[in-house]
């Protein structure tokens, strides 16, 4: 039970990050990424094909960190010339279409299958991951609420509020755009890393657009423009979804209800929220920024 | 006073070891997602074989406990399923899962915890290095690509136009079986894998048939397999011959008349085993097989039943030594299973098929 | 005029058939204040969306400290020192009044302070800022929650953030209670004896007089008149623009 309870923590600390990942972007700039999923693979196949031809864990995160950081520019060079609502679908088909090219250039990617083996970064041993994991997740933190906490931050929300007014005085919201995008895409590129080491798995199919909702709904329900909410969403549903399986078991339930139960505590947690309580557990703090 | 102590100690320690003389079985399956309908088939076959276990007594004097957790189609997911089985419901053996992409890392997991693991679904070779504790009920690709590929060449049929889904199993079929029929001297002039899940595939099957092949050589499931078998129908295309990898899997959804003629290959259920197990399907569920992989649930079940008897233990250990000696010659409901030095399914018999008006007759 | 601080040629915009501005030529002298004035859709708010790169121009040129600014965007032109505000100022929901405030100084908000920890000295100054402009009571509250009068004063005073060269504000006091006008025009008094050269959109003839010098009248898109408010009444053009043809002979006879 014990080990079960480190495995569960370390993917809630490793989910924290694509949270918080996602929180900047769209809690704090209104930059509504439905593509985020993408960002996790490109430091998840940086981490695998850095393996696969031959390198250490360390070429794997800078080849990792530097294709999540091309990816990001690419998001935010779409944002120039369109519409948030316009933004969103350009993001989600982009992720599409690389998850496409990983499921088919087999010679590059493994194709469909994947590319496996992947030494874990700790031998087998689950509290060093563990470690490692929180470590990455209270760095994450403290150096985005550094950030937010800001007249950068301030900046970044005029962008999100009042773009007009920001361009009036004389904002570079390009500029601004292209910062938070790679910013944002540092904890999720070590996220795909730190997992993809941990699964020894890399594969198209957890790419799938479907991932990028469960992060959307981490962050609804935890508190947009809240980096604690955004932890507190992403520990709380993967202690919820774990449990689960358990509450099956107690109640004598067959395995449907578990897919089921899994999708109404996400997408009727997201629906609930984003109708009755918009601003998630732990709401936005206006005013907090004193700089 | 002595002697009632090591009585005590002894009662103790026996009921101890009585207690872990249990044997309990986890499996992975996609209960949800994509291969939903391919997981609740594995899931029959393991049920039909826990009933007729516990109804012949169970194994080490106690019923056998299966735990069946849904992998939901995602890594993520079925790791969770994988672990809490392992570290919380303490099983000797997991069974899972169907496709590559997650039977590969929840494989090694299994084996890095020293439990035995089962594969019934999966046939990338890749399944072959999880480990020293993991089994292949299935034959990998090899295998079956071998015998198609040959049947295929024995039909004459020298150009071919390779059709199936683009995924870990469709992508391990095609290129395993474009290897084998290239070893034969047949030519693949194309392979066709489709993005699963469209509401119409006339592009790709009008793509593949000017191609003008002697013969398609397909395997698809579900409702993509039904739709593909209805377009070729209304389009012609079936007037070429169409050769199938699982014929029952690629026609169970599909319209019979939309499926007569073709060829195929598919998993021996006439052997005496294979017949017993078809009946208890039939009269359980009411239908013929949903799929060709619940058999292999069956049998992973059924074997690890068997190793535990053999063994008089289930512990993981044990159990490994008891399905070698055991995987030397063990009579399934998908054939006689042999693993070979890796633990990999060496051989599959497989019938030669063709689609009549009434079903599927040997040939 | 020695080099004006803003230079225009043949501006010209037309939305669709509808021509807006039928070729504008305009020079507005450093350190001067201009009052820019006109009847409702004579395109004063395009003149001031154009030169400043919110609206795209359909041909003309503009040029500023002699360097033409006609295709960059709003950014850009508001960093090489021409800043606007806007005629209805839309303020941050999810933000403090004081935090608006604070973000309207460019100064030390890039990243990499941001990363580094600097911090910018700007802080007590906004305190001070907002005392002047009797904000303190709401500096916490969310921008968008004060009165129209209050965004109006707020804005202002963060366009003069940044030390602009030329300021165009539009309609500053529309909408603003009688007692605040008085605090506009000395916030603009001020900033113009530190050197900001402004271009005043108004209809407030009585705020007109007592800041701008000099007035340029718009009308169906042309200049008509340029001269000192007082001459403004005798203009005929001007008169007629106002009060139409009708009204204007009813005017003359009555003077």
């Amino acid at each position: 039970m014990f080990d079960f309870i480190l495995h569960v923590a370390i993917i809630a600390a490793l989910n924290g990050l694509l949270a918080l990942s996602l929180n900047l972007q769209l809690g704090y700039a209104g930059l509504a990424n439905f593509g985020q999923i993408a960002l996790f693979g490109a430091g998840a196949y940086g981490a695998a094909l850095a393996f696969s031809w031959g390198f250490g864990p360390f070429a794997g995160l800078l080849l990792g960190l530097a294709l999540v950081s091309l990816l990001a520019l690419v998001f935010a060079r779409l944002g120039r010339s369109l519409g948030a609502d316009y933004w969103g679908i350009a993001t989600l088909s982009i992720a599409e279409i690389l998850r496409t090219v990983a499921t088919n250039e087999t010679w590059l990617t493994g194709g469909a299958q994947g590319i496996g083996g992947l030494p874990q970064l700790f031998g087998f041993d689950l509290p060093g991951t563990l470690a490692l994991a929180a470590a990455a997740l209270l760095a994450t933190y403290l150096v985005l609420r550094g950030v937010t906490q800001s007249k950068f931050g301030l900046a970044v929300r005029l962008l999100r509020e009042e773009p007009q007014l920001a361009a009036s005085l004389g904002y570079d919201l390009a500029g601004l755009r292209r910062r938070v995008m790679l910013i944002s895409g540092v904890p999720a590129g070590l996220c795909g890393f730190l997992y993809a080491h941990y699964v020894t798995f890399v594969g198209p199919d957890q790419l799938f657009a479907s991932e990028t909702f469960f992060i959307w709904a981490m962050v609804v329900i935890g508190g947009l423009a809240n980096h604690s909410g955004a932890v507190l969403g992403a520990v709380a549903l993967q202690i919820l979804s774990a449990s689960i399986p358990f509450a099956k078991d107690a109640l004598g339930l067959t395995s449907e209800y578990v897919a089921a139960a899994r999708l109404t505590l996400t997408g009727g947690g997201l629906l609930l929220f984003l109708l009755l309580r918009p601003q998630g557990l732990l709401p936005e703090r206006i005013g907090s920024v004193r700089a | 006073m002595r002697s009632s102590l090591v009585l005590g100690l002894g009662l103790l320690l026996a009921t101890h070891v009585a207690a872990k003389a249990e044997l309990v079985v986890g499996a992975v399956i996609p209960l949800s997602g994509a291969s939903a309908t391919q997981g609740e088939d594995q899931r029959r076959g393991m049920e039909i074989a826990l009933e007729e276990i516990n109804a012949a007594g169970g194994v080490l004097g106690k019923p056998v406990k299966l735990i069946v957790e849904d992998s939901g189609g995602r890594v993520p997911s079925a790791l969770d399923a994988a672990k809490k089985l392992v570290t919380v419901d303490s099983v000797s053996a997991v069974i899972g899962e169907y496709s590559s992409g997650i039977t590969i890392p929840i494989g090694q997991y299994l084996v890095q915890s020293g439990k035995i693991h089962l594969n019934i679904g999966s046939s990338s070779n890749r399944i072959r290095d999880l480990g020293a504790t993991s089994f292949s009920v299935l034959g990998l690709e090899a295998v079956s690509s071998k015998f198609a590929a040959k049947d295929v060449v024995a039909q004459g049929w020298k150009k071919i136009v390779i059709v199936g889904p683009n995924n870990a199993y469709g992508q391990g079929m095609a290129s395993g079986v474009k290897e084998e029929l290239e070893k034969l001297g047949a030519t693949v002039m194309s392979t066709l894998l489709y993005t699963e899940g469209q509401t119409t595939y006339r592009r790709e099957l009008q793509q593949a048939a000017q191609m003008k092949p002697d013969a398609f050589v397909y395997s698809a499931y579900g409702k993509d397999a039904a739709l593909m078998n209805r377009e070729a129908f209304e389009l012609g295309i079936n007037k070429t011959p169409w050769y199938a990898i699982y014929l029952s899997m690629c026609t169970a959804d599909s319209q019979r008349e939309t499926v007569v003629g073709q060829y195929g290959m598919d998993l021996n259920f006439v052997g005496p085993n294979g017949k017993a197990y078809e009946e208890a399907y039939r009269k359980k569920y009411g239908m013929s097989f949903k799929t060709s992989f619940s058999g292999y649930g069956y049998d992973a079940l059924k074997l690890l039943a068997a190793a535990a008897g053999k063994a008089g233990s289930a512990e993981p250990a044990k159990l490994r030594e008891a399905l070698i000696e055991l995987g030397k010659g063990y009579e399934g409901a998908t054939g006689t299973i042999t693993f070979d030095a890796g633990r990999q399914r060496s051989e599959q018999p497989y019938l030669t098929l063709k689609m009549g008006q009434n079903g599927y007759e040997p040939r | 005029m020695p080099e004006p601080v803003l230079s225009i040629r043949g501006l010209r915009k037309a939305f669709g058939a509808h021509v807006v501005l039928g070729g504008i030529d305009l020079d507005i002298a450093v350190g001067s204040i201009v009052g820019l004035l006109g009847p409702n859709g004579s395109g004063k708010s395009t003149l001031l969306d154009t030169v400043t790169g919110f609206v795209p121009k359909d041909a003309g040129r503009i040029e500023l400290d002699g360097r033409a600014i006609e295709s960059l965007d709003p950014g850009a032109i508001s960093r090489r020192g021409l800043v606007r505000t806007f005629q209805l100022p839309r303020m941050p929901a999810r933000m403090s009044v004081r935090e608006v405030m604070l973000a309207a100084e460019r100064s030390g908000s890039g990243l990499a302070d941001a990363l580094l920890g600097r911090r910018a000295p700007s802080a007590l100054a906004v305190d001070g800022l907002l005392e002047r402009l009797l904000l303190t009571p709401v500096a916490e509250q969310p921008a968008s929650a004060i009165s129209g009068g209050q965004k109006k004063l707020l804005s202002i005073a963060m366009a003069l953030a940044n030390r602009p060269r030329l300021l165009c504000l539009d309609e500053p006091t529309a909408g603003v209670h009688p007692n605040l006008r008085q605090e506009i025009m000395a916030l603009l008094r001020d900033a113009n004896a530190q050197g900001v050269t402004l271009v005043v959109v108004e209809h407030d003839m009585a705020f007109i007089r007592g800041l701008c010098p000099r007035c340029v009248v718009l009308d169906r898109g042309e200049l008509i008149a340029d001269c000192a408010p007082d001459d403004l009444a005798d203009h005929p053009r001007v008169v007629e623009a106002y009060l139409g043809r009708a009204g204007a002979r009813a005017a003359r006879k009555a003077a």
